[in-house]
């Protein structure tokens, strides 16, 4: 068979092959399906070509001698390849024959590297065959009106099968007008070696993308390609979400079925919104490119959708409840009836926990917690912070307890209740939660405080006392009491001058109080330790009197020698008189009495 | 005044020197120990006309048999709630009238007004008492009437006539609370004792009517209660009494205020004979200052 006739079969059975390709490109096992699967098992689907360079040199042999055909190269499946053929045949090209020149021009002329071909019977000679069995071949045929003398001659083919390159004989000129009319003379010869080198080569489809990192949601632009600007028809857009970050992203409109070269559509990042992460996906596009399937792709990083954050707010109903007030007991007095205990203060506290797209969160967990503010309450003693006292409970039973870590609810909220102990102060309620690694929170101030409670003032008629010593400086603003109180004490100091001085409104002779209610009342810790025994001082009703006088502005007078003494019933006396209820009550450690302003109970 | 030196009973010395109470050791009990003032007593001496008020003198006795000593008299000057008239003339250390805090007030008291020892308070106690009191040293007094001893220098002045009041005299018992320091449990087990456990309680005489409310009726009742409480101390005195108080009525009734006059100017001739100690006289006191005042009264308006 001639090389022209070998060659039209080898491309006719290449055509056949890439028709037969089509249904199974790349696949090496037919029944495996999808093909999406398929892709997205495939390690590489538009990875690098098949490695490897053939090389096959064909001995330098003289005139007219053939060479191979030799084997020198295997492709179990299509390849695109670059075929370099290198090595000169010298030639002789006789002068154009002027008596035909259509059939001239109408004849097939075929340069190989550095040959010359017929002419005459419409057969390449003095070539270079690189044919590859069964599917495919090569015939480094060009066919130029060109005489050129290249050394060098490169064609890019798709190829199948086992290569063999061979040289062609070169046949005696059959007529000596064909070559050097009127002389003899060879038409064309081999000389030198020739090196037929077959090397993979890249494929040609190439996918972009206009951007390759975009927010979730966002509209991308695919656009299929081929290097040498060829037109390319896709055959099918493929999404292939990656495999890391957990979850994928994916198109989340109009996937592209179109078979044009570009493909639109949105992205969308599908983690979850408890942990966000970047997702990364793959655009692969197939598309038959020179009778070959090719697929290429190309990767886009999809962010999450707009980094949403945590946000916890804390509310509470009331700004401000009372301390719990123990249970007090006078012996001798109310008739040995005890003073109930009443119950610290409670308000509602509110958790919601949203994140910052104004979703719910729910089914986090919330740390609830308080810590006492440094010198809150009148407690100078403690300058630092510390924990608070009340503890919390969730829904309206329980024993309050802190810290309390709860579960938001369905609308991502937490209903509770704070419940004041027996210190008073100001207390910062604080709920907390974790966002991925950080930490969220809010906070508020709660004050636990007898409402209503008042400093009383200095007085010509009293002295104030009970910080001049190591444990009163504890407590350095211990004149605090209800209105009623202050007004009964101002009353009492007035008759109780009156009396010690024996009838004298101005005499010099005055009461001296001591310890009366802290700030914010609550639980007055003599010994600054949250603890009584002040247990009584704790209201705003109660107020130690020194049980010896002080002069009027003479500052506290200390029991001892010389130190004039308070009459226990003078003092009982002008308390009596007072329009508020109460009653003086010795206290056993023999400097004070202990008077109360409240009806026993 | 009659003041008898001060002698403590060992025990109330005891306690009351214990400013400092002192923290039992075990089985130290009792905590707060008896005392007594059960035989003192409080009568009305002397019910004088003074600036067109009457002056009650009464004299407080606190037998020898107590073992403490009597710090404050009481006489009952109530009257309905919402009576608080203005002090009539004070002199001394007056403290107040609590009658007058409405928030405290369990009842009124008639026109009063105090004269007070040196160093006494006067207070008009919420349920309308007048009270003497003596002056106090931390938790104790320090001028009570001791043991065996007396004093009639208590005065209240009023415009209202005498009829039989309680009187209650409290004893110089330390105010004394606790063994323990205060917030410890044992103090509940203790069982505090105060001087109103130890008073002692009687009738005298205090202002209690309106001059114009005087009539023979109620001075009839009044001539019973005096005999039905001792102040009359014969029957035969009482019944003559009675009988001459009868005749005034039924004189009265007549319309005879001439002999009715008479018969109450006889019958205070009688009080007259009879008023001094047994055993020579049968009337005491109280009898017949309850009595004189308002038979007086009687006659004065006839």
């Amino acid at each position: 068979m001639s090389a022209v006739l070998r060659r039209r079969a080898v491309l006719i059975a290449v055509g056949g092959l890439i028709a037969c390709s089509e249904r199974h490109p790349f696949v090496t096992a037919p029944d495996r399906a999808p093909v999406r699967a398929d892709l997205a098992a495939a390690a590489a689907p538009d990875g690098p070509p098949p490695s490897g360079t053939f090389t096959l040199m064909l001995p330098a042999s003289g005139n007219s001698a053939a060479a191979g055909p030799v084997e020198f190269a295997s492709y179990d499946k299509k390849t695109r390849v670059e075929i370099r053929v290198t090595g000169y045949i010298y030639r002789y090209i006789s002068p154009n024959p002027p008596w035909n020149p259509d059939i001239w021009n109408t004849l097939e002329r075929y340069y190989g590297p550095g040959g010359t071909f017929s002419r005459a019977d419409l057969t390449c000679y003095g070539n270079v065959f690189v044919l590859f069995s069964p599917l495919g071949g090569y015939v480094p045929c060009a066919e130029s009106n060109a005489v050129e003398l290249v050394e060098t001659w490169v064609d890019t083919v798709v190829v199948q099968g086992t290569g063999n390159a061979q040289r062609t004989n070169v046949p005696d000129p059959s007529s000596t007008i064909r070559c050097g009319f009127p002389f003899a003379f060879p038409c064309y010869y081999y000389q030198g070696i020739t090196t037929v080198t077959v090397t993979p080569v890249a494929k040609q489809l190439v996918v972009v993308v206009d951007s390759s990192h975009v927010g979730s949601g966002s509209k991308v632009k695919f656009t299929a390609r081929r290097p040498d600007g060829k037109p390319v028809s896709v055959g099918t857009w493929e999404w292939h979400p990656g495999s890391e970050g957990g979850s994928t992203p994916g198109p989340t409109a109009g996937a592209c079925e179109a078979t044009d070269s570009t493909c639109v559509t949105a992205l969308a990042n599908t983690s979850p919104p408890e942990t966000p992460a970047v997702q990364v996906g793959k655009m692969y596009a197939r598309a038959i490119i020179d009778g070959v399937e090719e697929v290429a792709g190309v990767a886009v990083t999809v962010d999450p959708p707009k980094q949403r954050k945590l946000q916890l707010t804390l509310a509470v109903a009331e700004q401000i409840i009372r301390p719990r007030i123990p249970s007090a007991y006078f012996p001798g007095a109310c008739q040995g009836r005890r003073y109930p205990e009443i119950p610290g203060g409670v308000t509602r506290v509110t958790v919601e926990a949203r994140y910052s797209d104004g979703h719910a969160a729910d089914g986090i967990d919330v740390t609830l917690e308080t810590n006492f503010l440094p010198g809150s309450g009148g407690h100078d003693h403690q300058t630092e912070p510390r924990p608070g006292f009340g503890g919390f409970r969730v829904g309206s039973g329980g024993t309050p307890r802190a810290p309390l870590t709860a579960k938001t609810d369905a609308d991502g909220r937490i209903q509770g209740e704070f419940v004041a102990e027996k210190v008073g102060g100001f207390e910062r309620l604080k709920a907390k939660a974790m966002d991925g690694g950080n930490e969220v929170s809010d906070e508020k101030v709660v004050g636990i405080q007898v409402i209503g409670l008042l400093g009383l003032g200095a007085s010509p008629d009293y002295v104030l006392t009970g910080t001049e010593t190591l444990d009163g400086q504890n407590h350095l603003s211990n004149h605090w009491g209800l209105p009623f109180v202050l007004g009964a004490l101002q009353s009492v100091a007035v008759s109780a001058r009156y009396l010690v001085n024996g009838g004298d409104f101005a005499g010099p002779y005055v009461l001296q109080y001591n310890d009366m209610s802290i700030e914010n009342g609550g639980v007055f810790d003599f010994h600054a330790d949250f603890e009584p025994p002040h247990d009584t001082h704790n209201r705003g009703v109660d107020v130690d009197v020194s049980n010896v006088l002080s002069t009027s502005g003479g500052g506290r007078v200390f029991p001892g020698p010389g130190a004039k003494p308070l009459s226990y019933l003078d003092l009982q006396d002008v308390v009596r008189l007072q329009a508020v209820p109460g009653f003086v009550f010795d206290e056993s450690d023999g400097n004070h009495y202990h008077v109360r302003f409240l009806p026993c109970p | 005044m009659s003041l008898t030196p001060t002698r403590w009973p060992a025990r109330v010395v005891a306690l009351a020197a214990a400013v400092c109470w002192p923290f039992p050791a075990a089985g130290q009990e009792p905590f707060f120990p008896n005392v007594t003032i059960a035989g003192s007593r409080a009568e009305c001496v002397s019910v004088t006309r003074a600036s067109g008020l009457l002056e009650y003198r009464y004299r407080v006795v606190n037998p020898s048999t107590s073992d403490a000593g009597v710090n404050s008299l009481a006489v009952d000057a109530s009257a309905p709630l919402g009576m608080t008239p203005d002090l009539l003339p004070t002199s001394g250390l007056f403290i107040g009238d609590v009658t007058k805090v409405a928030s405290k007030a369990t009842a009124g008291h008639v026109p009063v007004g105090m004269d007070l020892p040196s160093q006494w308070r006067g207070l008009i106690l919420e349920n309308g008492m007048i009270r003497w009191r003596a002056p106090g040293e931390g938790l104790k007094s320090a001028d009570p009437i001791p043991p065996g001893g007396s004093r009639q220098d208590l005065v209240l002045r009023s415009s209202y006539l005498p009829g039989v009041r309680p009187f209650e005299l409290l004893p110089d018992y330390p105010h004394v609370c606790c063994p323990y320091r205060p917030g410890d449990p044992r103090n509940e087990t203790i069982q505090v004792r105060t001087p109103e456990d130890f008073r002692s309680v009687g009738l005298t005489i205090g202002p209690t009517y309106a001059p114009d409310d005087v009539t023979v009726p109620l001075t009839r009742d009044l001539l019973d209660a005096a005999c039905q409480n001792n102040w009359i101390t014969q029957p035969g005195v009482c019944h003559s009494l009675q009988v001459k108080l009868d005749n005034a009525s039924a004189a009265l009734a007549r319309g005879n205020p001439g002999a009715a006059r008479e018969q109450l100017q006889a019958l205070l001739d009688e009080l007259e004979a009879q008023h001094g100690p047994e055993p020579g006289k049968h009337v005491t006191d109280n009898g017949y200052w309850l009595l004189k005042i308002n038979v007086e009264q009687l006659v004065s308006r006839l």
